[in-house]
């Protein structure tokens, strides 16, 4: 099958099958078969040639419309491209389209989003998870070899667990932010999704590296060298099991057996800060979010809304632009922030950040790697915690506390519930680890 | 929290109907954010930058973005080349 073929026949099984499942908010057709025959005429082939890629609706790609899944920017045009897309036009992937998400990435079940929920393709009654839920539905459907997400507090790792795929979350400052519509500039971090360990590498290989246009990047990354699965000391990290899926627990103890046979010995990890991460992690990421979504004002983008006077107009833009959740965090993050809290709140969640990282710190003392669940659940019910935004918040008790330390991690589906819905394990690693990720991935297969 | 006071900070109109809702739920979740207390972080230096990073400072020097037109085209109200904004002095 040559390329033009490959991707007529993936165009075709999202026309069948997305009006269900709804994972793109926008399909680029005719620009992916035209991309497609470019390809077929090149010599040399990039590291991600013919593989059709998915972004998720918060990344630049220039002359598209971009919204951030937010009725606020609707209609508004990329003016460039963000790098890590770029990175993967360049190795001759094919940018296939956008994929619907939480609004302005807040969610975990891609309820959230301005336009329509997106459903979970193993079973259409369930949320894909999120933020990035579209993302992980697209390559979980097979309608894209490979999805870019972005991650915050979990939302790359738990939408790739309810879904059955891999995700990862790089080590902050490895991947370039430019051109990602910022949510928590101390906590994002592009990833990909895949349905494979090689796909996920690849893309992982592809996007990684310094960009003088995100002053967060590292220059210079100290990989640690290759080490074999057979060297590596696993650390078990202990944590409350009330609250989760016995199916969660039981295939989680079962990848435990698996590693813990294939590494070279076993470490039990206590951290006496995971409980407070996330709360720490509302404060912080709201904080930020109400500072970085200060600029949907309605003057440079997308809606307007009239009102009596300069302030009004701001006031009302806003209010009919934004959805609940982040008009809550915005609230929430304007309240930590303002005078007279901020001591209390926000100084003192950064303090509470700096305990949580002194506590990976102090388990990479004595392990290469550390395994705990993706998520307490499996996927839920469309609908079923739409209305309960703290019972929403704490399904990403496991995930935030990497984002908070800035050390990566990746989700690896490992089992199923009765239901059928997908279990994951999550993998973490110190900063610049991703080769032992993937290394314990495999281990897991 | 004075959800009036707040959302006049943030610059965000609320209906009546979103302040009543987010005043109880606002109630619940700041009673779970409050169990940060519960931990002592005296002599704790607060973490700015996780990256240990500092002040990365690039030349200043201009560079040519190239695609002006597509950022102005984006203004929801222009007037020439200009975002048009509503009078702030009288």
């Amino acid at each position: 099958m040559n390329l033009e073929e490959k991707v007529r026949e993936h165009i075709n099984k999202i026309k069948e099958k997305d009006g269900k499942i709804k994972s793109f908010i926008e399909v680029w057709e005719e620009d992916s078969i035209k991309r497609a025959k470019e390809l077929e005429l090149k010599k040399e082939k990039g590291k991600l040639y013919g593989k059709i890629v998915a972004i998720k609706d918060n990344m630049l790609f220039e002359g598209k419309e971009i919204t951030a899944g937010s009725k606020i920017l609707k209609g508004h045009i990329s003016s460039y491209t963000a790098t890590a897309v770029k990175k993967m036009i360049d190795e001759d992937a094919i940018i296939i389209g956008r994929t619907n998400m939480d609004e302005f990435a807040m969610g975990s079940s891609n309820e959230n989003s301005a336009y329509f929920p997106t459903r979970n393709p193993i079973n259409t009654d369930y949320v894909p998870g999120g933020s990035s839920g579209g993302s992980a539905a697209a390559v979980a459907a097979d309608f894209a070899d490979i999805s870019l997400g972005s991650d915050t507090g979990g939302s790359i790792r738990q939408p790739a667990s309810f879904c059955g795929i891999y995700g990862l979350k790089p080590t902050y400052g490895t991947v370039s932010r430019y051109g990602l519509i910022a949510f928590a500039s101390s906590l994002d971090q592009i990833g990909p999704f895949a349905k494979t360990i090689d796909d996920l590498k690849s893309a992982y290989d592809t996007i990684k590296g310094f960009d003088p246009n995100d002053s967060t990047t590292y220059k210079e990354m100290k990989e640690h060298s290759d080490k074999k699965l057979s060297d590596m000391s696993l650390g078990i990290i202990e944590f409350d099991e009330k609250g989760c899926d016995e199916a969660v627990i039981e295939n989680f103890n079962k990848a435990i057996g698996e590693l813990s046979k294939k590494t070279k010995k076993t470490v039990k990890i206590k951290m006496p800060h995971l409980k407070y991460a996330i709360s720490s992690y509302y404060i912080v990421a709201s904080s930020e979010a109400s500072s970085n979504l200060a600029r949907f004002d309605g003057i440079r983008y997308g809606r307007y809304e009239e009102g009596k006077d300069l302030e009004s107009s701001y006031e009302k833009t806003r209010g009919k632009g934004f959805g609940t959740e982040v008009k809550r965090r915005i609230i929430l993050g304007t309240y930590a922030l303002s005078a007279g809290y901020y001591d209390e709140y926000y100084l003192k969640a950064q303090k509470i950040r700096a305990l949580v990282k002194k506590d990976f710190d102090e388990a990479f003392k004595t392990a290469d790697i550390l395994i705990i669940p993706t998520t307490p659940t499996t996927a839920f019910k469309i609908g079923e915690k739409s209305e309960n935004p703290l019972s929403m918040y704490l399904n990403d008790i496991f995930t935030v506390p990497v984002n908070l330390a800035g050390v990566c991690a990746l989700s690896a589906p490992y089992g199923k519930d009765s239901k059928g819905l997908p279990c994951g394990v999550q993998i973490i690693a110190d900063r610049f680890s991703e080769k032992y990720l993937f290394e314990a991935a495999k281990g897991l297969l | 929290m004075d959800i009036e006071k707040v959302s006049k900070l943030a610059r965000l109109e609320l209906s009546e109907e979103e302040k009543e809702k987010f005043s109880k739920q606002f109630e619940n979740i700041m009673k779970w954010i409050d169990e940060l207390n519960e931990t002592n972080t005296d002599g704790i230096e607060p973490i700015f930058s996780i990256t240990g990073m500092e002040n990365n400072l690039r030349n200043d020097r201009e560079e040519f973005f190239g695609n002006r037109e597509r950022i102005i085209k984006n203004f929801p109200n222009r007037e020439y080349d200009f975002a048009k904004v509503k009078k702030v002095i009288e």
